[in-house]
């Protein structure tokens, strides 16, 4: 809430220079979370794109019945698992399968949730009734079991875990929006245009959304980590993709069976699992620092 | 000549930056005697508020102080351990702040917070809530307020509850800084009317800060014109109204409008006060000063003696001024 | 407006809400593929006659307009029957009876981890900001943000069975009154994975708030009027961090009705979370139905209770 209320000050007292895209970039790579963030996020997106160009090295599921559960090695880097699958090229690929989720359910919230934000904050009355209590209802139910009843109509997939993790985390985006929105709508620059005879489509798009843009970046990055997060503890408790999938979930699941002869298997997925998820929230943290330095956080 | 209360001697405070100490305070000397009224006037960034501050030892990291001494009644403030401050802050020495709402806990009753005071200093809990009813009465607020909370008072009232709570503990010397500026005009005055009482009846010295020429006009006896952190001019009140000695305080009268005499356009001072970090050579006033000479913006003036009680840091020996 | 009149309107809120939140979770399930017939009876289900068939579906209400089941689902709900499981034919009643202490235990005991762990070295993080205890804080209170409760509860679990040989789960679950040792056991290592991760959350707004406080005034007329440190920052800048510490616990709240489900399972632990889980993905519907909306109902009245804090904690929110 604090945080709401400082992006929106923030909004107002520089929305007329909110930060280009490049002096934040700057700004970002100087905060030294953001900087943490963005290497690490690097590092894990440069990974998934070697396992989509096929430079791993094994297809993740080319199993080896005769290199069954060895421990790191220069063959493997990783190790094995139970059916000699190489954990390496899986955790590779399970990242891609991370990525690509939690870029699915983010497009959703993002788009239905700004769309809606903006709808209720610029329009208010009945419309910002309709989407808020839209949100609240949705919010009241935990964010897992929404997935859960989703995911498990639906069938498992990663496309319908991305729709289940979407649709969950849709209402913060609409507050998130909603509020810098009813900011700068009483901002004197729009009133500015208003009195101008600007058409409202023309107010909303030239100066209420880029006053938004900052606060949008935000909510994304950190709403990809938190996307991260529920995908895989969905996969984690069965209800995405089944076996043979390599979902970092379902590894960090059979890992935890055999840890005790086979400590590899639960450790490295579970190690990229938080990897993405620190990445995107060090970066999400770092731009929120970057719009606005005067955050109490730090 | 009574020894004073409350010496000053070349205090100079700064902010701590990556690059380096921004001076804000920059070898300020000041007095303040028993039972006497001292008034310290400036425009806001001249240093007078952490003049007050640095006194009490409430500095806060990075602005800390840089040197000098502040001394009162006889023991030294500066780097004395925070024992020894807190003994002082009370009971010997007070302060009253300007924003009454944001000087209170809003979550605590006024009372409370009048009686943790004493109660910090010893007092047991009767003993402190007596006290906390007998000064509310010497603020002329009802003993029940003792149990409300700040929010639900006005703002006149706050500042007599802070009041209250600055000299529940009797202390000798009262540090105001600009308790007045954030109330409207006819609760400041009743304000300083219950400040000019009490003062009176407790023979306590105060050190006053404010911006308004007219406050002190009327309250202080003797004054200190502070200009980007140094000390310009000081001289009893009235002397220094008929005869300022320092080219900023002739400016300073001339802004105020009178309600005699001619009506030509209220003086103004053309630029605005210097960046502490970057103060310009010599003195600092010489940008903006009317009588400026070439060796002005060489050498920084001194503050030095003119009379008895009368002393300015200034090369030019006498200001135009007409009263 | 008086305490009285905002309570009478969140209630009536709460009440909204929880009949909206019944209305989407019936929809949802009803909405599914599949229906109770294949669910029960699964391949079989095609081996039924037509008559069966029919007889099953007027059983179990398919076919009737589904305002007409809603209504009939909601008139049971309202006299307390929340209708029958399939996979076990007891009532969903009883099975939440049972599962809802667990659950209870499980929840309270991981948010006071989270208090303690978080208002604790928040406060220490903030006595000294840019320290060594202050960094080390804040790098741990990372580290429960950015690991899912899945990965530290498997975590836990493999190393306190491969390492110390340690499994509390083995057994059968203890209730608080039958075993109370062997229960401590079998909750605090759920709790506190669990708690690490509010307790991180709370740390960095514990650590904000009590920064912020101590840059007011009255922190400074406090010490100015000679009062110790240690009394300045327990009675002027805790209590008034208290406000924002008490929202986030109240949003933490929200996040740990979620993840009981995971830790759950993780520890085989009979509760909500566990019971949610086994009926949505064996399709028991009136089982799905009930758990959620008594979660539902739980996340409510934990809002209220925040509410009513809210005015505790911060005396301007009083009439």
């Amino acid at each position: 809430m604090a945080g709401l209320a400082q992006a929106g000050e923030a909004l107002t007292a520089s929305a007329a220079v909110s930060p280009g895209p490049r002096r934040l970039a700057r700004r970002l790579w100087r905060q030294p979370s953001g900087r943490a963030g963005v290497i690490i996020l690097a590092v894990m997106v440069l990974a998934g794109l070697a396992s989509l160009a096929g430079l791993a090295p094994d297809a993740p599921d080319a199993q080896n019945p005769a290199a069954t559960l060895r421990g790191p090695s220069l063959a493997h880097l990783f190790g094995t698992d139970q059916f000699g699958r190489d954990v390496l090229s899986r955790v590779m690929a399970g990242t891609v399968l991370s990525l690509q989720t939690a870029l699915l359910a983010v497009a959703i919230c993002a788009v239905i949730g700004t769309l809606g934000g903006v709808a209720a904050g610029y329009f208010g009355g009945a419309i910002s009734w309709a989407v808020t209590s839209l949100a609240d209802l949705i919010f009241a139910v935990p964010s897992v079991l929404l997935a859960l009843a989703i995911v498990s109509g639906l069938g498992p997939g990663w496309q319908n875990t991305a729709i289940a993790v979407g649709i969950s985390y849709t209402p913060i985006f609409i507050r998130v929006v909603r509020g810098p929105v009813l900011t700068i709508r009483q901002a004197d620059y729009v009133k500015a245009a208003r009195v101008l005879g600007f058409s409202r489509s023309r107010i909303l798009f030239r100066h209420v959304l880029p006053g938004v843009g900052g606060i949008l970046a935000v909510q994304v990055t950190l709403a990809l980590g938190w996307a991260v997060l529920i995908e895989a503890s969905l996969d984690f408790l069965g209800l995405g993709p089944p076996p043979p999938a390599a979902t970092l979930g379902l590894m960090v699941s059979e890992g935890t069976n055999i840890a005790g002869i086979a400590w590899w298997n639960l450790a490295f997925p579970a190690v990229a699992v938080v990897l993405l998820v620190l990445g995107f929230t060090l970066t999400g943290d770092g731009l929120r620092d970057a719009l606005d330095p005067s955050s109490s956080d730090r | 000549m009574v020894s004073p209360l409350l010496e000053i001697r070349d205090l100079s405070v700064g902010l701590r930056t990556r690059s380096g100490v921004t001076p804000l305070v920059r070898g300020v000397s000041l007095e303040v005697r028993p039972g006497e009224r001292v008034g310290l006037v400036g425009e806001s960034g001249s240093g007078k508020s952490l003049t007050l501050l640095a006194a009490m030892g409430l500095l806060a990291s990075p602005v800390v102080v840089t040197g000098g001494s502040v001394m009162l009644a006889g023991t030294e403030l500066v780097g004395a351990p925070d024992k020894v401050l807190r003994g002082f802050r009370g009971s010997q020495v007070a302060m009253i702040y300007q924003d009454p709402m944001t000087s209170l806990d809003p979550v605590q009753r006024v009372g409370a917070q009048i009686a943790e005071g004493l109660r910090a200093h010893g007092a047991s809990r009767r003993d402190a809530s007596e006290r906390t009813l007998a000064v509310l009465a010497e603020v002329q607020l009802p003993g029940r307020l003792a149990r409300a909370y700040p929010h639900e008072l006005s703002g006149g009232m706050r500042q007599r509850v802070m009041i209250a709570a600055a000299l529940a503990g009797n202390p000798r010397l009262l540090l105001a800084d600009e308790p007045t500026t954030a109330l409207d005009v006819t609760i400041q005055r009743q304000i300083l009317a219950l400040v000019a009482r009490l003062q009176q009846a407790r023979h306590l010295a105060v050190l006053w800060v404010t911006h308004d020429l007219g406050v002190a006009a009327q309250f202080v006896q003797r004054l200190a014109v502070m200009y980007a952190g140094r000390v310009v001019e000081v001289g009893p009140t009235a002397a220094t109204f008929a005869a300022p000695q320092h080219p900023y305080t002739a400016a300073l009268l001339r802004a105020v409008p009178s309600t005699s005499g001619s009506r030509s356009a209220l003086g103004q001072i053309p630029g605005s006060p210097p960046d502490p970090a970057r103060l310009p050579p010599g003195c600092s006033f010489a940008p903006r000063c009317r009588q400026v000479l070439p060796s002005c913006s060489v050498t920084d003036p001194v503050l030095s003696a003119r009379g008895a009680e009368v002393a300015a840091a200034c090369l030019v020996p006498v200001p135009e001024w007409q009263p | 407006m008086t305490l009285a009149l905002r309570i009478a309107g969140r209630l009536a809120k709460a009440v909204v809400t929880l009949v909206g939140v019944a209305v989407v979770v019936f929809i949802v399930l009803r909405l599914l593929p599949g229906n109770q017939i294949t669910s029960s009876l699964g391949v079989n289900a095609g081996l039924l006659t037509k008559a069966q068939y029919a007889d099953l579906e007027h059983y179990y209400g398919i076919g009737k307009p589904l305002t007409q089941q809603f209504g009939q689902w909601a008139g049971d709900l309202l006299h307390g029957n929340l209708g029958v499981s399939e996979q076990s034919g007891r009532s969903v009643t009883s099975l939440i009876g049972a599962a809802l202490p667990v659950t209870l235990e499980l929840a309270i005991a991981a948010m006071l981890i989270g208090l303690v762990l978080g208002v604790g070295f928040g406060a220490l993080a903030a006595a000294a900001p840019g320290r060594l205890a202050d960094r080390g804080a804040r790098l741990v209170a990372l580290a429960g943000l950015g690991v899912p409760s899945f990965v530290i509860g498997s975590g836990l679990v493999a190393l306190l069975a491969s390492v110390f040989h340690y499994f509390p789960s083995s057994e059968g679950f203890a209730s608080l009154g039958s075993d109370p040792w062997l229960n401590i056991q079998q909750i605090f290592w759920p709790a506190l994975t669990l708690g690490l991760g509010i307790g991180a959350a709370i740390l960095r707004t514990t650590r904000g708030a009590m920064l912020d406080v101590a840059r007011q005034g009255y922190v400074r007329a406090a010490r100015g009027r000679g009062l110790r440190p240690a009394l300045v920052t327990v009675k002027h800048v805790l209590r008034n961090a208290l406000i924002p510490i008490l929202t986030m616990s109240g949003i933490q709240f929200g996040y740990l009705l979620g993840g009981t489900v995971v830790v759950e399972q993780i520890f085989v632990l009979p509760g909500l979370g566990r019971l949610l889980l086994m009926s949505v993905t064996e399709s028991d519907y009136a089982v799905a139905e009930g758990v959620t909306l008594v979660f539902a109902l739980g996340f409510i009245v934990v809002n209220l209770i925040t509410d009513l804090l809210y005015a505790v904690v911060d005396p301007r929110l009083r009439s």
